[in-house]
């Protein structure tokens, strides 16, 4: 695959390589979690909480409306 | 986490650290951890942009990883392959989750607390790289993902190609047009590279 002329021509492309190996360095994750993280995974079975998805609400609040409605029915049934 | 016998512990290496673990050898995942966290961790960290996100996601990918480490296939590519795979799947649906898809502009972005210790300080925090940096997240994930292995983590192409599995052919191609879409992306954004 080629570059397009002008990019090539105006050396950008050897700028912008030049901008990703300048810029783009390793970052070196806090201590704190590297050792919490192996302190976790070494001491049983992986526990992890996983998020909700947004699924679950609209579930839960469906649920919650008809519920309410039957509640709301029985009792003006019962009036 | 079993532990192996005194007898049959020989020594851990990248080829057998696999078998090791999966037999429930716990020298062995402190291994494989202490090989790969770092470099899992700047994966998710230069992909996503938020510490506390990539903290959460590369515990999320070393759990998944040992849960399943008897599923592991051999298929004569390095471990980490199968990590930035399950890091790559977690970070997509990190992006389908709406509720942090939403963008934050940088100048709206709060200074964060104990810079010392926040891994952002340990860039140069010029206006160049945070441009860079949302250059790089409005690529497709496999540019970025290959832009990210190539320069932050140092592999050849020969590598990146084993970790995304494709041909080193490819992945030149893909090199290519992320270099081109990156340009055009920063232009976007008001970064202009000098000539």
């Amino acid at each position: 695959m080629e570059y397009p002329k002008d990019f090539v021509e105006g050396g950008k492309i050897l700028n912008l390589e030049h901008s990703l190996a300048k810029n783009l360095k390793p970052v070196r994750p806090d201590p704190v979690f590297i050792s919490s993280l192996r302190q976790k995974l070494s001491s049983g079975p992986a526990t992890l909480l996983e998020r909700r998805h947004d699924y679950f609400g609209f579930l839960a609040l469906g649920l919650g409306l008809v519920i309410t409605a039957l509640i709301v029915l029985m009792f003006r049934r019962s009036r | 986490m079993k532990t192996v016998p005194e007898e049959t512990m020989t020594e851990i290496t990248e080829e057998n650290a696999v078998a090791r673990a999966s037999q429930g050898d716990a020298e062995a995942f402190s291994f494989l951890y202490e090989r790969n966290v770092t470099r899992i961790y700047n994966y998710i960290y230069y992909r996503i942009g938020s510490e506390a996100d990539a903290e959460d996601l590369t515990a999320r990918v070393f759990y998944r990883a040992f849960g399943h480490i008897n599923t592991y296939v051999e298929k004569g590519v390095p471990f980490s392959a199968w990590l930035y795979r399950i890091a790559h799947n977690l970070i997509a649906n990190y992006h389908r989750d709406s509720h942090r898809r939403r963008e934050v502009p940088l100048e709206d972005q709060p200074e964060m607390p104990h810079q010392a210790d926040h891994p952002e300080s340990a860039l140069v925090k010029s206006q160049e790289v945070e441009l860079l940096l949302t250059g790089i997240r409005r690529l497709t994930a496999d540019r970025q993902q290959l832009l990210i292995l190539k320069f932050v983590e140092d592999y050849s192409n020969a590598e990146i190609a084993e970790i995304m599995g494709k041909s080193e052919g490819a992945i030149k191609s893909l090199y290519h047009r992320a270099l081109i879409a990156l340009r055009v992306e920063m232009n976007k954004i008001g970064y202009q590279l000098e000539e």
